[in-house]
């Protein structure tokens, strides 16, 4: 296992930072810019009226030319991010399916027999082991639902006609709400879960001790 | 050359080099057959104009008002709202854009007399 | 069958609903489009009321999922893309010299069909299992017989398909009107500004408005005779389908009204537009790249080129960089007058701006899977919908409605309308982002009171209310200015194009004699002439 795993959340957060420097810079610049053609030229007659044409001109391009620059920084920022966020690990640590159904959600871990399900009138929780690639094949038993946990940074929809897989790193000590994004009728404002990492050792430690359960009854809810 | 060619055929030319750019990317068939068809009909619609008529339209006869919109619309919707309460409600429809278009057809051939 | 330099006859109600006149036509499409809009607008203020605290207070889920797809598809299908149209239908042939529109009975049929749609849909309240409840975009298989049995949803289908058919109409006879029946001396390079923006926004109706009807038209199929999307792969089919009509019309609601800011600012500055053919071909781009942007609506799916769909999202800021240049620079070295369609315009791009910029940012994958299907999108598209094309469309009324009727609105309570609906869509739209960004997904009746959710809610109802309040003097203003009627003259502002060469209303062909059109601002070149000072 790679030591210092970045999580998706700095990724995010290096990227979200980029372009909101970038946004709200030209956001000010242009706003400014009106604030200062309006209050120059209200409304007083016996001005020249012609304007600089040619200055216009050549700042349009220059203005034009660097919007282009900067389309072409935020794109190979977002190329690089994506394809480190996107990408899945050969060998991931851990794998869990995840099914969304009207309205819950069923968290299975392969090779166990474990899963945890849970509705909306009370959530299941998903333990993950923290600082390594956890592998996620998320599907849906009917409509399109989207797995989304506000606090990783990261949503991906659950269709019912395929497995989608998709790798993310949770940092430690994480507990934290995730939601249902994708409208998926009446339930949908109430299918929540909650998300828990442990480090490695003790989540095997969850794993074995759920797994001893599973002859005996069927897991439904939270630890 | 007429300019509505030009334009339309620069309009397809456009969204076909986005097609194939899409293609090359490497991407899922309904996509690019979406993509794909708008480009083949601009390009379409684009020859269309170019072996058509191009003289201007001749003068032209405006009507102030005509019932014959209203009640083809109405038979129109009908339908539709048929095809989700049952068939007399299509029927009915039915009725009532014939009875549209031929009033239609009726006010035309006035307007082509006079 | 009229003649030239008749006037408008005087007519009765029933004259008034067969009337097949273009500016008739589209002053029945307005008005019905107003009328939408305080219905979907209800229905919003009804959302937000619910949603000012955590908890169920005043309905159900179930009511609260019919509420919003009827807001939703009722602003998008019924009043914006309408509200565009009309002004098309009623300006673009004022605007090239043209006694009417080509073949006016279809436009008058294209309203109908409008009219029928949008009642179909909203019947739907009037079922036993409510409107359509499956969202604005009805994604399959939620909008499925299985998920959403019942006629409110067939009927939302149908309604649906008419009401975009009749603006598809429409939209074909602004487009023929534009290249066929322009006058002899207006060439291509002599359209006005907002002539191109209907021209581009006409065809990429054209092109995409069909493929929502496929679209509707197989998933009623779907409902009624048998699986079409139930296959592997379906679910996301729809998608794209949908999308590839879903994010040119974002653009259809987005042309008109920029064309509405670009002459209002130039008139309002005393000034030629600045950059026209950069203005133009930056148009052009954006209209192709508007059908290549799609699936960015879909990043979250992880079932198309994310790279691809991102590299064409965010090229598009190029285009805008230009539109926004050009506009800006028209006011430079000019006389500003500060008129309330002048203060709407400068509103717009103000407003439009943080719409464009956070698109931006959700052009961005890795970014966009954070904040897809939240209030941060929420925000996002009504800062561009309500901040931009909502501004643009009042900034159209204060400036073109004293054409249409011949009297002045108000100036004084314009600017209370203004400054209300600014504060209004500020308070309402800006606290979402943060919502978004904080966790509150889209489309929810009820949120949790442990997630700090509370103030930013309470504040964007606040504001809904505000903007409610604007409307309502909007209202006021015109039922004022109507009792007690401020005569307009031909030509209230010193405009620049044709529509101000006749008279306020114009007579049933438009034009009793056209000025000449030496460039694409013919009145503005006749008092240069004049020497009356640009």
């Amino acid at each position: 296992m790679a030591p210092a795993l970045e999580t998706n959340r700095q990724d995010f957060q290096n990227l979200f930072s980029l372009y909101m420097v970038i946004g709200v810079a030209i956001g000010v610049l242009v706003i400014a810019t009106i604030a200062f053609v309006v209050l120059r030229y209200r409304q007083r007659e016996g001005r020249d009226p012609r304007r600089p044409e040619t200055l216009l001109k050549v700042l349009e391009g220059t203005w034009v030319a660097a919007i282009a620059g900067i389309v072409v920084v935020l794109l190979v920022s977002t190329f690089t991010t994506e394809d480190r966020v996107d990408a899945v690990s050969g060998d991931p640590a851990r794998t869990v399916r995840v099914t969304g159904f009207q309205w819950g959600w069923r968290f299975s871990y392969p090779g166990t027999g474990v899963a945890i399900t849970g509705n909306s009138e009370r959530s299941p929780t998903l333990v993950v082991p923290a600082g390594v690639d956890v592998r996620f094949e998320i599907t849906s038993r009917d409509v399109i639902h989207s797995f989304w946990v506000p606090e990783l940074r990261f949503k991906r929809d659950a269709f019912p006609d395929r497995v989608s897989d998709f790798d993310l790193v949770v940092d430690p000590g994480v507990t934290t709400t995730g939601h249902c994004a994708e409208f998926c009728g009446l339930g949908h404002d109430r299918m929540d879960f909650e998300l828990v990492s442990m480090d490695p050792a003790r989540f095997d430690g969850w794993l074995r001790h759920r797994e001893r359960r599973v002859g005996a009854t069927h897991a439904v809810g939270a630890a | 050359m007429r300019r509505a060619t030009l334009m339309l055929g620069g309009w397809g030319l456009w969204v076909g080099v986005w097609a194939v750019t899409l293609w090359i990317w490497g991407e899922a068939t309904v996509p690019l057959i979406a993509f794909g068809s708008a480009a083949a009909t601009a390009a379409l619609a684009a020859g269309y104009l170019l072996v058509s008529a191009p003289e201007p339209d001749p003068p032209r006869t405006l009507a102030d008002s005509s019932a014959a919109p209203p009640l083809i619309a109405a038979g129109i919707v009908l339908v539709c709202n048929g095809l989700a309460f049952g068939l007399w409600l299509v029927l009915t429809g039915a009725e009532v854009a014939a009875f549209g278009l031929g009033l239609l057809i009726a006010e035309l051939r006035r307007e082509r007399a006079r | 069958m009229s003649t030239l330099a008749e006037p408008a006859p005087r007519v009765g109600p029933l004259e008034w609903v067969l009337a097949t006149d273009h500016k008739r036509v589209a002053a029945r499409t307005f008005a019905l489009a107003f009328v939408f809009f305080i219905a979907s607008g209800v229905l919003a203020l009804l959302m937000r009321s619910e949603l000012a605290q955590p908890g169920l207070q005043i309905m159900s889920t179930d009511t609260y999922n019919q509420l919003f797809t009827m807001h939703g598809s009722g602003m998008v299908y019924l009043v914006v893309t309408p509200l565009a149209m009309a002004l098309g239908l009623y300006f673009v042939p004022l605007q090239v010299g043209a006694a009417d529109v080509a073949a006016p009975r279809l436009a008058s049929l294209g309203f109908w069909l409008y009219a029928g749609g949008g009642l179909t849909m909203y019947s739907g309240f009037l079922t036993a299992g409510g409107a359509g409840k499956a969202g604005w975009t009805a994604f399959y298989p939620l909008s499925g017989e299985q998920a959403s049995p019942g006629t409110g949803m067939d009927m939302w289908i149908v309604g649906v398909v008419c009401a975009v058919a009749g603006m598809l109409l429409v939209a074909a006879m602004i487009l023929l009107t534009l290249i066929r029946h322009r006058a002899p001396q207006m060439s291509i390079t002599r359209i006005p500004p907002f002539c191109w923006t209907m021209f581009f926004t006409c065809a990429m109706t054209v092109a995409a408005f069909p493929i929502l009807i496929v679209a509707m038209g197989l998933l009623f199929a779907d409902r009624h005779l048998g699986p079409v999307f139930d296959t592997p792969g379906g679910p996301a089919t729809y998608q794209h389908l949908f999308w590839f009509y879903g994010h040119p019309v974002v653009y259809v609601m987005f042309f008109p009204f920029l064309g509405v800011v670009a002459e209002v600012v130039a008139t309002f500055s005393r000034r030629r537009l600045f950059g026209y053919p950069a203005l133009i071909l930056g148009l052009f781009a954006f209209t192709g790249l508007s059908m290549t942007v799609w699936a960015h609506h879909m990043f979250a799916t992880g079932q198309v080129n994310n790279q691809y769909y991102s590299l064409t999202s965010t090229t598009l800021a190029i285009p805008a960089g230009i539109e926004y240049f050009d506009v800006i620079a028209t006011m430079i070295g000019g006389v500003i007058l500060l008129r309330t369609s002048m203060l709407f315009a400068l509103g717009f791009l103000g407003l439009f701006l943080i719409g464009g910029l956070t698109g931006i940012i959700i052009g961005s994958p890795p970014l966009d899977y954070h904040v897809h299907d939240t209030y941060f999108i929420v925000a996002h598209f009504h800062y561009t919908l309500f901040g931009g094309s909502l501004m643009g469309g009042f900034a159209a009324a204060y400036y073109w409605l004293p054409k249409a009727t011949g009297f002045l609105l108000r100036e004084s309570l314009g600017k209370l309308n203004f400054a209300l609906l600014f504060v209004g869509v500020n308070l309402t739209f800006f606290p979402m982002f943060l919502l978004g960004y904080d966790g509150m997904q889209r489309r929810v009746a009820d949120y949790s009171p442990d997630a700090g959710l509370t103030t930013n809610n309470m504040l964007a109802t606040i504001g809904a209310f505000v903007i409610a309040l604007g409307i309502l003097t909007f209202i006021v203003n015109v039922v004022v200015s109507m009792r007690r009627r401020e005569p307009a003259g031909d030509d209230p502002w010193q405009g620049q194009t044709l529509e101000w060469a006749t008279t306020s209303p114009p007579p049933r062909l438009n034009f009793a004699a056209l000025p000449p059109i030496r460039s694409y601002a013919p009145l503005l070149d006749l008092r240069e002439r004049r020497g009356e000072g640009g």
